[in-house]
């Protein structure tokens, strides 16, 4: 109860900015609603590339826009810059409670209102006659919910990681500006991700990036080829190994911590 | 009983030295010379239950510092440090839950929200029942007197009424040992007295153990009978404020403004020049002479203003490490 309390107050915290919020979902919306329209034209008259057409395209993206607003988490910048390099690190540190837990209490709360936005906009062109074709099996919806929910845990956990490098880094944006670019590469967003040539996925299904985004869509959309026990243990298995490295970076990176700014 | 514990405290921070122009940025990227930088250098003293102690230093002194220390934001890098018998920089929940950190320059509260929401959320933190919440909120609204601003954003409110809101989220806990760093760095007169007030009784009442950082003599002055001077991460004296003052007090300021212009020689034999700026001078006196030189100054000059303090608490300091009479 007391950490459904404290998420409680940071969703009233970060509903204070709304607009802000509402212009950074934009932000991320307009790359997959270009894609969207591209590989509309591109599938046009009935075409199929890889077991994909015009309708399992639309859906895609559809459901990118979604997930990527639910499941993406954005806590980086926020723990290298204005905690650790400008020291706000410090009031978090004084509380009795895991700075872990606050962050992800705060981010839960992002998450919540960049996903209700993503809900409206998918609501929105369901109303204009765009279809959305996810699978029909309950279970199968069960296990996509499952995977996502993992996939939330595994980009926080991820992130929070970049983040406390800054312990180490004067510039963090040498770390946080390619991470963004392998997100848009390899997660899914930019096309599905087995689309891309078999090398590239080769390298990376070893990396997180893949089961941010493509995996809890395309388990959604119900796609062939995915097993759901492979995806969810490589899930757990990186979650468990995202906290380990987060523990140990925090225990010798917090030592670090001079409270500059402070 | 010592509720605060010093022994031999160091603390270096790691710095690089860059060579000037842009082939020592290009060399930097290769290779960086680290050097420590001291802070604090093996300092020791020990704080007993419910005292009031003033720690006061020149900028970059090594008081922040020690603070930090003591709250466990910053990690030593040599020497002992106890605080309600924890090792502050363990961190646990229980010393968290009995100390509180407050910084005149920084806040706590959410800027955008009403303060009463960030002490909705620090009722959640630090595990406050319903009943005391009410009961403390009640209280602290009272004596710091915020019942009209405690629903208003924070952003709105004037300096000094968001510090009272600060100590109230900083308080609101019950702290038993509470720091205080520049609490009344930039408020008014009449705000600092307020809060001096309410830092004398929340000492009193809770027989809670305060260390307090201030640049404000009066600060100092009206609230602690011992203090602690710091130079240089270095402890250069340590004991009662009315020792220090009085051997101290021997001088006076006095501020005069002429006018028309005065040649600075002329104000020599009048005592030593602090400072001298178009018609406006700042000269240290004997305490004893004070009132004969004023009024040879009043004789000598055309005089537009004059002003006579104490000198102030950095000039003590400089003067405690000058000349080493403590």
């Amino acid at each position: 109860m007391k950490y459904l309390r404290i998420l409680l107050l940071y969703s009233q915290h970060v509903l204070q900015y709304r607009t802000r919020s509402f212009i950074w979902f934009l932000i991320s919306f307009l790359n997959p609603f270009i894609l969207l329209m591209f590989w509309d034209g591109a599938l046009e008259g009935g075409k199929v590339i890889n077991g994909w057409n015009a309708a399992s395209m639309q859906t895609y993206y559809l459901l990118v826009i979604v997930a990527q607003s639910v499941l993406i988490t954005h806590v980086e910048n926020e723990v290298a810059v204005e905690d650790i390099r400008q020291g706000n690190l410090v009031r978090e540190l004084l509380k009795p409670i895991d700075y872990l837990w606050l962050k992800l209490s705060n981010e839960i709360s992002w998450r919540f209102i960049q996903g209700f936005y993503g809900l409206v906009v998918l609501s929105i062109f369901l109303l204009q006659g765009l279809s959305v074709q996810i699978t029909s099996e309950v279970p199968m919806i069960i296990q996509a919910i499952i995977i996502a929910l993992l996939a939330l845990t595994m980009s926080f956990m991820f992130k929070m990681i970049l983040g406390i490098l800054a312990f180490w880094m004067t510039d963090i944006y040498g770390i946080l500006e390619p991470n963004d670019v392998f997100i848009i590469m390899f997660s899914g967003t930019l096309m599905p991700f087995d689309l891309l040539p078999e090398w590239i996925r080769n390298i990376a299904q070893f990396t997180p990036y893949p089961y941010l985004v493509y995996y809890p869509v395309a388990a959604l959309m119900g796609r062939g080829g995915i097993n759901f026990f492979q995806v969810m243990t490589n899930e757990i298995f990186w979650i468990v190994g995202l906290f380990a490295l987060y523990r140990s970076l925090w225990f010798f990176g917090v030592k670090r911590f001079s409270g500059v700014g402070q | 009983m010592n509720v605060i514990e010093l022994k031999h405290l160091t603390k270096n921070f790691r710095s690089y030295k860059k060579e000037p122009g842009f082939l020592g940025g290009v060399k930097s990227l290769v290779s960086r010379k680290y050097f420590p930088v001291p802070a604090i250098s093996d300092i020791s003293f020990s704080i007993n239950e419910g005292e009031l102690v003033g720690f006061i230093g020149p900028n970059g002194a090594g008081k922040t510092t020690t603070m930090k220390c003591l709250s466990g934001l910053i990690y030593p890098t040599s020497g002992k440090v106890s605080v309600l018998g924890y090792t502050p920089f363990q961190r646990k929940p229980n010393f968290l839950k009995q100390i509180s950190l407050v910084m005149g320059q920084k806040n706590q509260l959410w800027w955008d929200l009403p303060a009463y929401e960030t002490l909705l959320l620090n009722k959640e933190i630090y595990d406050i029942s319903d009943d005391d919440f009410e009961k403390r909120v009640g209280e602290l609204t009272d004596l710091l007197d915020v019942k009209d601003i405690l629903h208003v954003q924070v952003r709105k409110l004037s300096l000094g009424q968001r510090m009272k809101c600060e100590l109230m989220a900083a308080l609101i806990h019950h702290p038993k040992i509470l720091f205080l760093d520049e609490p009344t760095i930039g408020l008014d007169v009449v705000v600092q007295e307020k809060l001096r007030e309410f830092i004398k009784m929340y000492n009193k009442k809770y027989k809670a153990t305060i260390l307090l950082t201030s640049h404000y003599m009066q600060d100092v002055k009206e609230l602690c009978k011992r203090i602690i001077i710091i130079d240089h991460g270095e402890i250069l004296y340590d004991g009662r404020l009315d020792s220090v003052v009085k051997k101290f007090s021997n001088e006076k300021l006095i501020t005069i403004t002429f006018e028309k212009e005065v040649p600075a020689e002329a104000l020599k034999p009048f005592g030593k020049i602090e400072s001298f700026e178009q018609r406006t001078a700042k000269i240290i006196v004997p305490l004893k002479k004070t009132k004969d030189i004023v009024s040879r100054l009043l004789d000598e000059f055309n005089v537009e203003d004059l002003n006579i303090e104490e000198p102030e608490i950095e000039e003590i300091i400089r003067n405690v490490f000058a000349k080493k009479k403590v």
